[in-house]
């Protein structure tokens, strides 16, 4: 089994729908391991505004590992993280936020003492720039922020359908809600590109039909959508282009419909 | 009259019968716990941005107030300086000091830092008797007064309640807006903060110096109700009851923490003569908080006042309108 | 000079224990509890008052304070430990024990007093200059302390499972074992060594009510610079602090003890800061 190298898809696989401007998000041979156990093998790959690209890949395959490198949880041991010219490579967390890359988890990190509108507005929090005494003299600066920050955040929970829990304290909220509630927060960090980690994981059929439109209109929007995944079939569906990782290398990429009939993607999947 | 405006009649009242309380009495000793109270509340006030909101455990804070206080007294006392002026200094001196307490918190987590402030109140108490010459060691130093108008016992307490004030209104503005927010993600969840870009170091050192600027100038406050100081003043017991005070109130509240502080302000001269049992009341309540609502007294009365209003908890389906998702993504794009 | 050599090293072999029983804690439970001194606080304490008051002979006062000091440990357990577990909320554990300890403390400063009292000679014995009791007592107690304990966890049966608790819970539970019921001897354990050290150093930090807060401080330091988790680590830790902090009193007076503990631990700390034999672990999201 031969790993398919990012060079060499041909531009026939590779013609993404795309829609945004800008540049792309780009991992150059990325590897990383742990204690000798190689996680993530010199994976490459590109996402591009606006398209929506799947990563697929059974238990252990390194999908999430490869995720926290692209979003600086993890430091990388080889290869580049690349923003157009912007090198993220050794930038923390924070730092990648602020150029536009932001990310949910497998697991909702929501503030459980807060409301869904409150945690919804600190996704807003990279778009402020009042320091801490301005703010606590209540300038007109942060006050405006917070109006402006509420404005979107509403927007935002009422477009992704959480209109009527506002209020409501984010403990009180059931799982396909948090899901929703993190993405919302992640798109309120006015981002260029989102990675969801697992967002189908739990979720109903009709809810992962929900979840599925609300992809498609950030992509709409010109964000550039990295869906990590464990539910093949929806990944198929949505994504205009889709990667594959067996045990930490990529064994397949390109269209959903070349990847799906791959030989090597059938048999790690269904076993030989 | 809905939940907010009951709230707001209830501050309202609450601070006219502040601001009239010594028109309302003479009695200099309930004058004395009036004024303790506002200056306990000051550092207090400051803590709980810290503790209660960005959720550090700072148990050393006495330290920040003796700097404070000591700074205070020995440039007034000592070298003249205007009243006023000394206790900004002191409170910028405690300022400074609350940085480099704060310097620690990135690299120790939970245990080893507050281990560590408790090591901080213990040094400066040390380091207090040890340059006795600078501070009087156990001897101590008295306390010069301000001027007029703030020389009286009323007027004293009507500064103290002006400064103290101040600095409520201070955290309040804080805790409302995105700053709130970013520290409760601090405390809560340093993953979903990060994933936000909210600079955790910087924004910790930051809530530090707020917190030792209040702390010292209550310390001036404090030693000028002491009217003289020593290091025993600052004990051990007093950096508990900060702590607990918040604690006890509830994170991330304010209100909570404040009628904490009134409490255990009280306890002491509630028991009177039983005055060494303070801090075994201050352990216990402690305990029975951490045992039985760790979210303190604050989230019980939400509680209670949550159960009389009949929230609407139907979950509804999920029904997302991709066009106007698409339209307010774009709307605040860069 | 050689006396002050001595009084570090005695004093150091105190800190050394609690940093022993700080370790057993850890080791089944992952808490480092604020109320460790605590227990040193209570021997001490509760061993005068056997031999003062009730004129008890030492072979019935040195297990009656060990029976103490397992009450308490169990009741560490019991009280701070086993609600504030496995919540949501990590730092709970650090309350409840920081609770737990002043409760104690403060309970013995109203039941004792607060004035120290001086400590009951445990051997019949002169004041004998470097061969004095109050040295020797806790110095070779600490040794025979981290041996037993050494051998209690790789020879005994409790103590394998102490260990195996500390790597992987889940394979000890697996084996139909109650993790819990393993914690509260480990801390019965904790509290009747922390106990027995009290008692040892008696005559050195004589009865004093306020012991604990500064042995739970100073305790720690120790446990740090030899690396948490390490028995070894504890008593190198103890004998550096111990000297350290008899070095500097001798030097530059005893007002600045808390001040040089603390320093020590923040130098050692910046040149390893795993300590001299702690694991180096590497910490992942």
């Amino acid at each position: 089994m031969k790993p398919i190298p990012a060079a060499d898809i041909t531009p026939a696989d590779d013609a993404a729908k795309g829609s945004g401007t800008g540049p792309a998000l780009r991992a150059v041979a990325v590897s990383r391991s742990f204690g000798g156990v190689r996680a993530v093998s010199d994976v490459s790959l590109e996402l591009r505004p606006g398209e929506v690209h799947g990563l697929i890949g059974p238990n252990g395959s390194g999908k999430t590992t490869f995720l926290n490198l692209l979003s600086g949880y993890y430091p990388i041991d080889v290869g580049r993280i690349l923003l157009g010219d912007d090198d993220l490579t050794g930038l923390d967390v924070q730092s990648r936020v602020r150029r536009g890359v932001s990310r949910t988890f497998q697991k909702p990190r929501l503030l459980k003492s807060l409301s869904v509108l409150d945690n919804a507005m600190l996704g807003g929090w990279p778009g402020t720039r009042a320091g801490f005494l301005e703010t606590a003299l209540a300038l007109p600066r942060p006050r405006r922020e917070e109006r402006e920050i509420r404005a979107r955040a509403t927007a935002i929970l009422e477009a992704v359908g959480l209109g009527y829990a506002l209020r409501r304290r984010a403990d009180l909220l059931e799982h396909a809600e948090q899901r929703f509630l993190e993405i919302a927060r992640a798109l309120m960090t006015r981002p260029r590109f989102v990675l969801l980690d697992e967002p189908a994981g739990g979720l109903t059929e009709a809810e992962i039909e929900s979840l599925g439109r609300v992809v498609g209109a950030v992509a709409a929007a010109g964000v550039g959508v990295l869906l990590v995944e464990h539910h093949t079939d929806f990944v198929f569906r949505l994504c205009d282009r889709v990667t594959v990782l067996d045990t930490g290398r990529i064994i397949a990429h390109g269209r959903p419909e070349v990847v799906r009939a791959h030989a090597d993607v059938i048999r790690v999947y269904l076993g030989s | 009259m809905n939940g907010r405006t009951l709230a707001l009649a209830a501050l309202l009242a609450f601070a006219a019968l502040a601001i009239a309380f010594p028109l309302l009495t003479d009695d200099r000793y309930l004058l004395r716990i009036g004024s303790m109270i506002f200056i306990y509340w000051t550092l207090i006030a400051g803590l709980n941005l810290l503790v209660g909101y960005t959720g550090l455990l700072s148990i050393g804070h006495v330290g920040l107030l003796a700097i404070g206080g000591y700074c205070f007294t020995i440039l007034a006392g000592r070298y003249g300086v205007d009243p006023f002026l000394a206790l900004a200094a002191g409170g910028g001196l405690s300022a400074l000091c609350g940085l480099l307490l704060g310097l620690p918190s990135f690299r120790l987590p939970g245990f080893y830092f507050a281990l560590a402030t408790i090591a901080f109140g213990l040094i400066v108490a040390e380091l207090a008797l040890a340059f006795s010459d600078v501070t009087g060691g156990t001897v101590g130093l008295a306390v010069p007064r301000f001027p007029d108008p703030v020389r009286s016992i009323a007027g004293q307490y009507w500064f103290v309640l002006a400064v103290s004030a101040a600095v409520t209104w201070l955290t309040w503005n804080l805790s409302r807006m995105m700053w709130g927010r970013s520290l409760i993600a601090i405390r809560d969840s340093d993953v979903a903060a990060r994933s936000v870009a909210v600079p955790v170091f910087r924004a910790k050192l930051l809530v530090f110096v707020f917190s030792g600027a209040a702390a010292g100038v209550a310390g001036g406050l404090f030693a000028r109700a002491q009217s003289h100081i020593t290091p025993e003043a600052f004990n051990f017991d007093l950096s508990l009851y900060f702590f607990v005070a918040i604690i006890i109130g509830g994170r991330g509240s304010i209100v909570g923490p404040f009628i904490g502080t009134v409490l255990l302000a009280l306890l002491p001269d509630l028991f009177g003569s039983l005055q060494r049992y303070t801090a075994f009341f201050y352990g216990a309540a402690l305990l029975a908080v951490v045992l039985t609502m760790p979210e303190g007294v604050g989230a019980l009365i939400r509680g209670a006042v949550d159960r009389f209003r009949p929230a609407p908890l139907g979950h509804g389906v999920l029904r997302p309108d991709p066009a106007a998702l698409t339209e307010a993504i774009k709307g605040g794009s860069r | 000079m050689a006396i002050v050599l001595l009084t570090g090293v005695a004093l150091g072999s105190l800190y050394a224990m609690i940093a022993l029983v700080y370790n057993v804690m850890y080791s089944t439970s992952k808490v480092l509890s604020l109320g460790t001194g605590q227990f040193a606080m209570v021997g001490g304490i509760v061993g005068a008052w056997f031999i003062l008051h009730w004129n008890l002979p030492l072979w019935v006062a040195v297990p009656g304070v060990v029976l103490v000091g397992m009450a308490f440990g169990c009741l560490t357990e019991f009280v701070a430990i086993r609600r504030t577990l496995g919540g949501g909320d990590e730092h709970l554990w650090v309350l409840s024990t920081l609770a737990l300890a002043t409760i104690v403390q403060q309970a013995m400063a109203l039941w004792w007093g607060t004035e120290p009292q001086p400590f009951p000679r445990l051997v019949v014995q002169d004041y004998a200059g470097l061969l004095d009791q109050k040295y020797w007592i806790p110095i070779v107690l600490a040794f025979i302390m981290a041996l037993a304990i050494e051998w209690f966890y790789r020879r005994t049966l409790y103590g394998k499972i102490f260990v195996a608790l500390s790597d992987d819970t889940f394979a000890v539970r697996a084996r139909g074992i109650s993790a819990t019921r393993m914690r509260l001897a480990s801390y019965a354990l904790a509290g009747g060594l922390g106990a027995l050290a009290g008692f040892g150093a008696g005559q050195l930090t004589y009865a004093y009510f306020a012991l604990g807060l500064s042995l739970t401080l100073n305790g720690f330091i120790a446990l740090a610079i030899g690396g948490i988790g390490s028995n070894v680590g504890a008593l190198a830790g103890g004998l550096i602090l111990g000297l350290a902090t008899a070095f500097t009193a001798y030097f530059f007076g005893s007002e600045f003890q808390q001040t040089i503990a603390i320093g020590t631990l923040i130098l050692l700390l910046v040149v390893r800061p795993a300590g001299l034999f702690g694991a180096q672990k590497v910490r992942q999201l």
